[in-house]
């Protein structure tokens, strides 16, 4: 929601190691990450942070799938992004998730090895190759169009394997 | 035949002879009682101690209010010890009381507070009420409440830590509870 990115960042979690002297930490066991609306939870996340201290980027992970919610404006639905590594750029706004990545923004759904959403833009790319070479699932989607009487359709028979 | 005993009963008879020599000579070691080893051996107020190595390169200063000294169990307790350590950024050490024994082995304890790079506008306190430290390893330890601040952009409180004061690593044991101020 807008003004969401001048609160702080709460972070909790069952442990916590790194450097105090470098910018990087890693929180392990069911970390939970706040800012507002937007919502991280992870087994782990490696925070990086900048210069000034501030968070940079978070990396979430874990044997379940990490994922990220927001909700980017008071009328809209929230955005679910999910992935088994999703990463947060807490300075562009950019979520990427990786490895069975599945986005959701109220009934629509996507699905692919890489997906890349930008909260700013609202854009999203999903593909079945990430930018470091690995490749894995193709890109399903499954869009769920308003009746004009306001009432929501019925899913299409396309999505019903969509996970 | 002589040789053969008389090598040895010579040696006997010098050691019985440096037995009752160096009973002779040397004065009767203090009986320690309880009540004495409860004593302090020697009592100092405002003390300060400079460290430096062999070219002369400070290493570490330790002030107190006071100490006493145990010989008993080769112990330190030292009030109010401030203690400022040489590093890449240095370290700055704290407690309302400690207990050295060995020279080696910190036990600090009351408001403990650890800043790292004092002179740096946002440093890095932490804060517990018992920590151990190992002059060795440099290794610090608690299983106490502790909390980590910089400046106003970073708190973190946890439970139990274990912190390399050399290189800084460090390792929060539990119940992590962590807030970052983006810039306003």
């Amino acid at each position: 929601v807008p003004g969401d990115r001048d609160l702080p960042i709460d972070i909790v979690a069952d442990r916590n190691q790194g450097n105090l002297r470098a910018n990087v930490m890693t929180y392990t066991g069911n970390v939970v990450i706040t800012q507002g609306t937007l919502h991280i939870e992870g087994q782990e996340v490696v925070v990086y942070r900048n210069d000034n201290n501030e968070i940079s980027r978070l990396v979430a992970s874990g044997t379940e799938p990490a994922w990220v919610a927001d909700q980017f404006d008071l009328d809209e639905p929230i955005t679910r992004l999910e992935g088994q590594t999703v990463t947060y750029d807490a300075e562009t706004g950019v979520i990427t998730a990786q490895g069975s990545a599945r986005l959701q923004q109220g009934r629509n759904i996507a699905t692919a090895h890489y997906i890349r959403y930008n909260q700013e833009t609202d854009d999203f790319e999903s593909n079945f190759r990430a930018p470091d070479g690995s490749e894995g699932e193709r890109v399903s989607m499954c869009l769920t169009n308003e009746e004009e009487n306001g009432q929501t359709a019925d899913r299409p028979a396309s999505c019903q394997n969509i996970r | 035949m002589a040789w053969r005993w008389g090598l040895p009963l010579l040696a006997i008879g010098l050691s019985v002879l440096g037995l009752w020599w160096s009973a002779r000579t040397t004065p009767l070691a203090p009986v320690v009682t309880e009540e004495s080893a409860a004593l302090p051996q020697l009592r100092m107020q405002g003390i300060e101690r400079v460290t430096v190595k062999a070219d002369g390169t400070w290493v570490s200063t330790l002030t107190a209010s006071a100490a006493e000294y145990y010989s008993a169990n080769d112990e330190l307790w030292l009030t109010q010890p401030i203690v400022r350590a040489a590093g890449t950024p240095p370290n700055h050490l704290t407690a309302d009381t400690a207990r050295v024994q060995q020279g080696q082995h910190w036990l600090l304890t009351g408001n403990v507070v650890v800043t790292n790079d004092p002179d740096h506008p946002t440093p890095l306190v932490i804060h517990t009420e018992q920590l151990q430290y190992d002059t060795a390893s440099q290794l610090a330890t608690t299983e106490q409440a502790v909390n980590i601040r910089q400046g106003e952009r970073m708190n973190t409180d946890a439970i139990g830590m274990t912190l390399n004061l050399e290189t800084m690593e460090f390792d929060l044991h539990e119940h992590v509870r962590s807030t970052f101020r983006p810039d306003q």
